[in-house]
């Protein structure tokens, strides 16, 4: 049987912990993270919370971003 | 004949280390303004090659792509794109963060494919760590066909390499990105239109510009383009694919490193708690600051200018000329370089904060507050920093993302009590209640005081959520109202820094300086004339009282009383009595009008034309000033009712008049320049001078009819 990831918005991973994007759902949030250097397939961490939860810091590679949780909730995951 | 210079672009993602570069490369020669009509920063330099050839250098705004989210990149993407822009480039550089390369090297490669020569420079130092910096330039200069140089805009490590370099660009042999086959008619057909030198260059414009043109609109009809962001996802896909296809033929896998400072750091500044705690606490510094540091320059420059302009009205030969030079002009370019300090001051630490990467933090602690009102986190310092002053903190709103939050936080700044209130509330409060303690704890007049600081920043607030329904983002862009980078923490050269502020505060002077002595002369021409019969009439009763006058205190008096009656047959004074109807139902009479008449050149000018009006001799100490201004307008009566014209619903109508109105031509033209013209600026004095208004209206007629 083919392995088949179970998809989770970046919103759901806990601070501390790594997954891969598989997917983004919302067309600007895919061309702005594309264009800062995250494409589908990078491990990203959930590195920080801002008050509250929202916005929220992760880190890929050698680049730290910082979005609110509208657009981690259109960024698709498997958790690592 | 002299041959013209070439022009060289800096490109590079934000945060790269950019603009040390250009400040190592051109160092103080350089020059700075805005970009015609958007509040994006243009700074100009130019850099001598080894044999003597003169470069003009650009450095364009941060961009991640040449498909523009932000006002930034869409001035970037602008400029590479239309080969007749005054600062297309002949070569470009491209300034990479060697720690995290690849988009860098997408923007690489579509500067590349514009046709535009280009060299890569690996910036290597620009951070406190330096662990697992692996980049093999030559390896990348053989793979990618242009240039490589690392190098360090820090150290100027590697400098020399990158200007020969320069000397001899070199443009890519074969593109990066093929245009989708169906695309290829077309893209020529465009191309051939905007006469560009390459098809990837029509390809952009049908996918982003906002060009429209019949022929590039007919294309785009013929493309069906109803998705422009798919193949725009698409193309940076196939480019990343290529890229990481010419890293492993480089053998070159670039290493990140792994940033534990940096984490270490944000574990506490970006603590929901402590870095709350730690953002207060640097506010009250930076704000203490420059209240306090900026006082002793500013009334040093005050007085000196003062001093100089005295002088020079006593030495030269009295003229109309002479005395516009003196009272116009001079008086205007003081209210210019008064603001030097508090602008330097302001922005110094603000591009301290900035180079270490902290900046970028405060707008993620406190983006949860500031959504409601329809701004982002990064909005909070400059309309904190509208305390101090309006006029640097407008300059400070560039930092901000998108043009719709620069023009709401623009917008709603001066409704901040800035520190020229400080005079006006001073005497006013004083007029409203005697000193004294509320439950013995606090000051009753310091109460009042906080209160209307609270009120403006509520007003604020208030204003920020209206407009933020009515006003339409300029840039159409709705994911990046907040999504940012979060730099690698590092300490910012003091020379960046220093140079970061030299250029806002020859910006100010240069920029606002126009306009701020300008409309200080029409309004010293409005109080220094009048119609003729009534000044005539003035000096009659004048000399009349000097003759009469038995000893030197009724001289001096009536000199004062003529000063007063000058100010008061001149047009200022009749523009007073024609706006009285208008302000009557504020409670305020004619002279009152007049405050508030030359009060729009500055508003703590309110305290010296109420001096003037009343008649009450300049004192050298400024706080006895207040007390005898503050006796004298208690005295005052209202000619129709016989009591006091200082009631308290009067004093409260200008109290509340004086937060909410507009009352700075600094600040009137500084918004004019930042938010790229009058329009935005005249929307700022139209809704801050109806507030005002109704304001004090609802103020005075309240307590007035409730028995006051």
């Amino acid at each position: 049987m083919p392995h088949r990831p179970l998809l989770v918005p970046l919103s759901r991973i806990l601070p501390g912990h790594s997954a891969r994007v598989v997917e983004v759902a919302v067309q600007e949030v895919q061309v702005a993270l594309l264009n800062m250097g995250i494409a589908p397939g990078d491990v990203i961490e959930v590195a920080n919370l801002g008050p509250g939860g929202d916005p929220l810091a992760i880190r890929s590679a050698g680049t730290k971003l910082a979005f609110r949780k509208v657009v981690a909730d259109s960024i698709y995951v498997e958790a690592l | 004949m002299p041959q013209r210079p070439v022009t060289w672009a800096l490109v590079g993602n934000p945060n790269t280390g950019k603009s040390t570069l250009f400040n190592r490369l051109t160092g103080l020669d350089q020059r700075t303004g805005n970009y015609p009509g958007v509040t994006v920063e243009r700074k100009v330099g130019t850099l001598k090659l080894g044999h003597g050839q003169t470069v003009r250098l650009v450095d364009l705004p941060g961009a991640f792509g040449l498909y523009p989210a932000t006002l930034d990149e869409r001035v970037t993407a602008d400029i590479l794109r239309t080969p007749t822009d005054p600062d297309h480039p002949s070569g470009v550089v491209v300034v990479a963060d060697s720690s995290h390369l690849k988009p860098s090297l997408l923007l690489l490669t579509q500067v590349l494919d514009l046709g535009l020569p280009a060299i890569l420079a690996l910036n290597m130092t620009d951070r406190l760590t330096t662990e697992g910096l692996t980049v093999d330039a030559p390896a990348l200069s053989r793979v990618f066909g242009v240039p490589v140089v690392a190098l360090s805009a820090r150290t100027g490590a590697g400098v020399p390499d990158l200007l020969a370099h320069m000397a001899r660009p070199r443009v890519a042999a074969r593109p990066f990105f093929r245009i989708p086959e169906g695309f290829r008619t077309t893209v020529e057909q465009v191309q051939a239109h905007l006469a560009l030198p390459t098809p990837y260059g029509a390809y952009q414009q049908l996918l982003s510009s906002p060009l429209a043109t019949p022929e590039l609109t007919d294309a785009r009809a013929a493309l069906r383009l109803s998705d422009p962001q798919a193949l725009i996802a698409n193309e940076i896909t196939v480019r990343y694919d290529r890229i990481q296809e010419l890293l492993l033929q480089a053998e070159a896998t670039p290493v990140s490193p792994t940033e534990r400072l940096t984490e270490r750091l944000d574990r506490w500044v970006l603590h929901p708690v402590w870095g709350m705690v730690l953002l207060v606490a640097l506010l009250v510094v930076l704000f203490q600051a420059i209240f306090t540091w900026a006082a002793a320059p500013m009334d040093a420059i005050d007085q000196g200018m003062a001093w100089v302009g005295d002088w020079l009205s006593a030495h030269l030969a009295p003229s109309l000329v002479s005395r516009l030079l003196v009272e116009g002009v001079w008086a205007g370019l003081q209210g210019v370089v008064v603001f030097v300090p508090q602008i330097a001051l302001l922005f110094l630490g603000l591009a301290f904060l900035e180079g270490t990467g902290y900046l970028a933090r405060v707008g993620f602690l406190t983006d949860r507050l500031m959504r409601p009102v329809g701004l982002s986190g990064r909005a909070i310092i400059p309309l904190l920093g509208g305390f101090a002053c309006a006029v640097p903190s407008i300059m400070a709103v560039r930092s901000l993302p998108t043009a719709k939050e620069r023009i709401l936080t623009a917008l709603t700044i001066p409704l901040m009590s800035c520190s020229a209130r400080i005079p006006v509330y001073t005497v006013l409060i004083a007029l409203l209640v005697p000193a004294g303690t509320l439950w013995g704890v606090f000051e009753v007049r310091g109460l009042l005081m906080t209160a209307f600081y609270l009120g403006g920043a509520v007003v604020a607030f208030g204003v920020a959520y209206v407009l933020s329904r009515v006003i339409k983002d300029p840039d159409g862009s709705r994911v990046n109202q907040y999504l940012t980078q979060l730099p690698s923490y590092k300490l910012p050269r003091l020379r960046d820094v220093l140079l970061d502020v030299y250029r806002k505060v020859y910006a100010f002077v240069e920029g606002a300086g126009k306009v701020i002595v300008l409309l200080s002369v029409v309004l010293w021409v409005l109080a220094a004339f009048g119609p003729a019969p009534a000044r005539e009439r003035a000096w009659a009763q004048y000399q009349a009282q000097v003759a009469e006058a038995p000893d030197e205190a009724t001289l001096n008096q009536a000199q004062l009383d003529y000063q007063a009656a000058k100010l008061e047959t001149s047009f200022a004074g009749v523009l007073g009595r024609t706006v009285e109807p208008i302000l009557a139902p504020l409670g305020m009479d004619w002279k009152m009008g007049i405050a508030v008449i030359t009060s729009f050149a500055a508003r703590e000018v309110f305290v010296g034309t109420m001096n003037t009006l009343y008649s009450v001799g300049e004192s050298a100490d400024a706080d006895a000033g207040y007390r005898t201004l503050t006796q004298r307008l208690a005295q005052e009566q209202n000619p129709t009712t016989g009591g006091p014209a200082f009631t308290a619903p009067v004093v409260l109508s200008l109290l509340v008049f004086y937060a909410l109105a507009l009352q700075c031509m600094s600040t009137l033209a500084v918004a004019r320049r930042e938010l790229g013209g009058w329009r935005w600026a005249l929307v700022l004095l139209v809704y801050q001078s109806l507030l005002a208004y109704l304001a004090s209206l609802l103020t005075y007629q309240l307590l007035v009819n409730s028995g006051l």
